[in-house]
């Protein structure tokens, strides 16, 4: 095979991201925002595993780069992705993001008569950022960046959000692999989630 | 026992979904209880695709996202200046592409419907055959549900035949369910088909061998698609009572594949649009200049021209999407800027667009669109010559070089937003209108593109990288660009006049 080198883009640490969760049962990946394609649509399962539309974004809505659903926790993941940590820190990026994360939290709340979502309308929402580097960001960074996004929630809908958790893509200089972490942070703008232990058990890829 | 040499093949995509995706399709036509296939993630998120049977040795590995590697194979990289499909299947060893595919779920309405058509024309213009999959029947916003435009299976049955490379396009929905991927035969037909090319590749064997009647069921379901939906569109298709000949598709997959046409005959001027003479006299009837909506000096000659019968054009039934005034106002400040950075000319030209230019519609926006049409087909390029220097007397003595007798087509995009003329959906649209009516046919037709509200300098290669899709497609396509303030434009030669 070739050998071609790349940089970790937002759709690389994305990707990456989403073959980590193909790996963890307890999840699903209800919606991702590639460029094209017939991913466009938030879809949900029934109870015997088959595959529905729950949602269909308006064309020039804004979207969140990823929607994770957990039955066994009653959660969904609502998630924004960017090449780096440097770009979730800008503060109109945060703002944006809380914005879609509330907007869309109401949206799937409205879904319950939706054969293919249904009781998931009570699911409580966890807002995630993901990102790539090179470089391990430190406890500090990442609970600064999650406090600062905490304070951006609640100017918008009335949807309380409990759960936050960090997704970082590293790249390793020499070998170009990438590996998936999960962090789930301490401080939460005062408001406690789901025991870190229990969260982060979901996050465990199935062996 | 398996086959001992081991072929590779590289799919390249615009993200890891669409091509994950599609080396999913295929493996479902691959695998048989003799093959054996496995995937694994090269560096954790690289699908590597492994297929091991009697005949069968080959791996497929998934690049996603086009521009975040470095060193992309020379022939991939080039395709890309032509707009990113989004799979292009790529032999390393012999550097050669088998395939690219564009698939969209965008709704084909409007402006949408030609948005692509550039990628078309930059993978056959390198005889890359090509497949654009797209939904028939899509939901606007206003709730209705529209059907598909003609002109990309139009321009995709004149590049066949023009390039002698397949070029197809393949719908899937229905009218009951829009955009569904699932619905219609679009999809299968497509994996099937690619799927029978990686098959014969792995084997060895020459890739179109076994091609010839699927590939010409493909282009009966274009031709049946044409048949039924240009009356909607268009006034006159020319050789629309051939759409049906039983011979057509047979005619298209074996021009496609290089195989010999042996007793089959194409119809005479089939797609061919003629001479006003030679159209039918009602549609002859029909061409009358109308009043413009926003006034336009040179526009309002081309409507001219359609009552003395020196052009056609289409149909009557574009509309205009007004812009709200403030916008106006911002763009018009950002290309008169624009404008005046490309300093003075000789003569003096001056970009004359104001905000009261624009009148206002019933909703309380301001139209940009000055005649409904924005394609001609003129007899003769003396006349549209004639009507440039009418309309813009600093370009008299200008022009030199072109012959006077012929034929010529004038697009018109009346964007007044920076640098919109070089994206989507333009592009899209001057690659498919200059294909279609006019660059392969045995007698070409000029192709001028006019602006009338963008600013010449847009166009103009200087110092700093204006490379774009856009310009890379109008230098090809196209002979002349006419700007606001009568700047004329030859790409070719980088000639500002």
């Amino acid at each position: 095979m070739e050998q071609y080198s790349f940089q970790l883009t937002e759709e690389i640490a994305r990707w990456r991201f989403e073959v980590f969760i193909k790996s963890c049962s307890a999840w699903f990946i209800a919606f991702t925002n590639p460029t094209a394609g017939p991913w466009k649509r938030v879809m949900g399962r029934n109870k015997d595993g088959v595959e529905g539309e729950v949602y269909r974004f308006p064309r020039d809505a804004n979207r969140p780069d990823l929607i994770l659903v957990c039955d066994e926790l009653k959660m969904i993941a609502i998630i924004e992705a960017k090449d780096s940590l440097a770009k979730l820190q800008v503060d109109n990026q945060l703002s944006k993001s809380a914005r879609v994360v509330e907007n869309l939290s109401d949206i799937l709340a409205g879904l319950g008569e939706n054969k293919f979502w249904g009781l998931r309308s009570r699911y409580s929402v966890c807002a995630g950022l993901l990102w790539g580097g090179e470089t391990g960001s430190s406890t500090e960074h990442r609970e600064a960046l999650v406090e600062r996004f905490a304070r951006k929630m609640g100017k918008g809908k009335a949807i309380t959000i409990r759960q936050y958790i960090c997704i970082e893509v590293l790249k390793d200089a020499a070998s170009g692999e990438l590996t998936v972490s999960v962090y789930v942070p301490k401080r939460q703008a005062g408001i406690r989630g789901l025991p870190e232990a229990a969260l982060l058990r979901t996050f465990m890829p199935d062996r | 026992m398996t086959a001992n040499t081991s072929t590779y093949l590289e799919l390249w995509s615009d993200s890891f979904h669409e091509g994950d995706w599609a080396v999913d399709h295929i493996t479902r036509i691959l695998k048989t209880p003799n093959v054996n296939v496995t995937m694994e993630y090269v560096k954790g998120f690289i699908p590597r695709y492994q297929f091991r049977g009697p005949e069968i040795n080959l791996c497929i590995t998934v690049f996603g996202s086009y521009r975040s590697w470095t060193r992309l194979p020379k022939m991939i990289s080039d395709m890309l200046d032509w707009g990113k499909p989004d799979l292009i299947l790529y032999d390393p060893e012999s550097k050669r592409i088998l395939f690219s595919v564009e698939e969209t779920a965008a709704v084909p309405t409007g402006n949408q419907s030609l948005q692509r058509c550039e990628r078309m024309y930059g993978a056959l213009r390198i005889s890359v055959p090509f497949w654009y999959l797209i939904t028939e029947f899509g939901m606007h916003v206003d709730g209705g549900v529209r059907r598909d435009s003609i002109w990309p299976t139009i321009m995709a049955l004149k590049l066949t035949r023009g390039k002698k490379t397949p070029c197809v396009v393949l719908h899937y929905s229905d009218i009951d369910n829009p955009e569904d991927y699932s619905t219609g035969k679009g999809l299968e037909s497509l994996f099937n088909y690619l799927g029978g090319i990686v098959a014969n590749f792995a084997k060895g064997m020459p890739v179109f061998d076994g091609i010839e009647d699927p590939l010409s069921e493909q282009f009966a379901d274009m031709l049946r698609f044409v048949k039924d939906q240009w009356g909607a569109l268009v006034d006159f298709l020319p050789g629309s009572e051939k759409l049906d000949d039983a011979d057509l598709p047979k005619l298209y997959a074996r021009t496609a594949i290089n195989q010999s046409l042996g007793t089959y005959r194409w119809p005479v001027n089939f797609l061919i649009w003629p001479q006003f003479d030679a159209l039918p006299r009602t549609v002859q009837a029909g061409q009358i200049g109308k009043q413009l909506i926003k006034e336009d000096p040179l526009c309002e000659i081309f409507e001219k021209h359609l009552s003395q019968k020196k052009a056609y054009t289409l149909s009557n039934r574009t509309g205009s999407r007004p812009q709200p005034g403030a916008e106006i106002a911002k763009w018009i400040t950002k290309q008169r800027r624009l404008f005046n950075s490309g300093g003075v000319l000789e003569p003096h030209a001056e970009y004359t667009v104001k905000p009261s230019d624009f009148p206002k519609s019933k909703s309380g926006l301001y139209h940009v669109t000055t005649a409904k049409n924005i394609v001609y087909l003129y007899n003769r390029w003396g006349d549209v010559q004639d009507a440039i220097e009418s309309a813009f007397p600093r370009l008299k003595r200008k022009i030199t070089g072109m012959d006077p007798a012929k034929p010529t087509l004038v697009y018109i995009s009346n964007s007044l937003k920076p640098g919109r003329i070089f994206g989507d959906p333009f592009t899209g649209q001057i690659a498919a209108f200059a294909t279609i009516f006019g660059k392969l046919d045995p007698e070409p037709r000029y192709v001028l593109a006019y602006f009338p509200h963008q600013a010449y300098t847009q166009a103009i290669a200087g110092e700093q990288d204006k490379s774009n899709k856009g310009l890379t497609l109008m230098r090809e396509l196209t002979d002349m660009l006419l700007f606001g303030g009568g700047v004329a434009v030859a790409l070719q030669s980088n000639t500002v006049l």
